[in-house]
């Protein structure tokens, strides 16, 4: 399958269903988040790229 | 005139501008290279032919001192000699070779161009080298690189993709990391992969304890006929303890 822009650092959590979870989490706590654009959950810490 | 034997000749005339049209449109961009029409098709080809036949013509010329003898061609299509006497007249093998090495230098050039407008990102700044494939800019992010569009594609680390999809059963919406695509015929998208997939009913999403669902497998496909709207998010993991 053809990579597209998904780094080595998200491929190596998405291999882990632990970190898989927290991922998720993350993203969920990143949208509710009305200002900040930052969600994190266990050790893993996200940023939507291009918000202004 | 010899009908025939005029197409042949623009044919032959043509390949070097047909094989840098192919080696330019390659990868995510090679659909773009059936997708012309036929005006648009011939002066693709035609226009970069013209230039490496003028190029060659003239390489040949400075370097060999061996000047194309045109008439000969005219000659050919207004049958005032046959194809035989042509090739026993010229030099057959040398027009082989010369049409070899403008086809090699073609593919390579077109090649290489694509190769450099991608590695100095020159399609995402300007809108005239952009690829119609839209949708490889759409999900690989870098349409963040175009102008007026703030973030940067090389600090996305995933995509995240929320489907609202129509069944009979309901409106669903299903979430989960971008994994890649399939583009159909007309350039449109036909298929989608994502992984770690989560789905829920759209009308659940007013309630406080909606329902969420999570898809067993490793990628779930979606082909795009089926999909009503589709919203991605671009995200960078700042920091994470890989390791641990």
């Amino acid at each position: 399958m053809r990579k597209l822009v998904q780094s080595k650092k998200a491929t190596k959590i998405l291999s882990n269903p632990g970190k898989v979870v927290h991922l998720r989490k993350a993203v969920e706590v990143e949208r509710k988040s009305a200002n900040t654009n930052t969600g994190k959950s266990g050790t893993i810490k996200v940023r939507r790229v291009g918000a202004i | 005139m010899n009908i025939a034997l005029f197409s042949i000749l623009f044919f032959v005339f043509l390949i070097p501008g047909i094989l840098f049209r192919r080696f330019y449109f390659t990868a995510e961009f090679s659909k773009e290279y059936f997708k012309s029409s036929y005006f648009e098709l011939l002066l693709s080809t035609f226009l970069p032919a013209t230039l490496f036949h003028l190029l060659g013509g003239t390489i040949i010329y400075v370097f060999f001192g061996y000047e194309f003898d045109y008439s000969l061609f005219i000659e050919l299509t207004e049958k005032k000699v046959s194809a035989i006497s042509l090739i026993q007249k010229s030099s057959i093998f040398k027009a082989i070779i010369y049409n070899l090495v403008i086809c090699v230098l073609a593919s390579i050039l077109g090649y290489r161009l694509k190769q450099l407008i991608r590695k100095y990102k020159l399609d995402r700044k300007y809108k005239l080298l952009r690829y119609k494939n839209e949708w490889h800019y759409l999900v690989t992010g870098e349409i963040l690189d175009f102008p007026n569009v703030p973030g940067e594609a090389s600090t996305v680390d995933f995509v995240w993709v929320d489907l609202l999809v129509q069944t009979t059963e309901g409106t669903i919406i299903y979430t989960g990391v971008l994994s890649d695509y399939v583009l159909s015929k007309e350039n449109g998208l036909d298929r989608i992969y994502l992984g770690e997939v989560v789905r829920r009913y759209l009308s659940d999403d007013g309630n406080k304890k909606r329902k969420e669902y999570a898809m067993p497998g490793n990628f779930m496909v979606f082909p795009f006929g089926n999909v009503i709207n589709m919203n991605l998010t671009y995200y960078q993991i700042e920091d994470d303890d890989i390791n641990g």
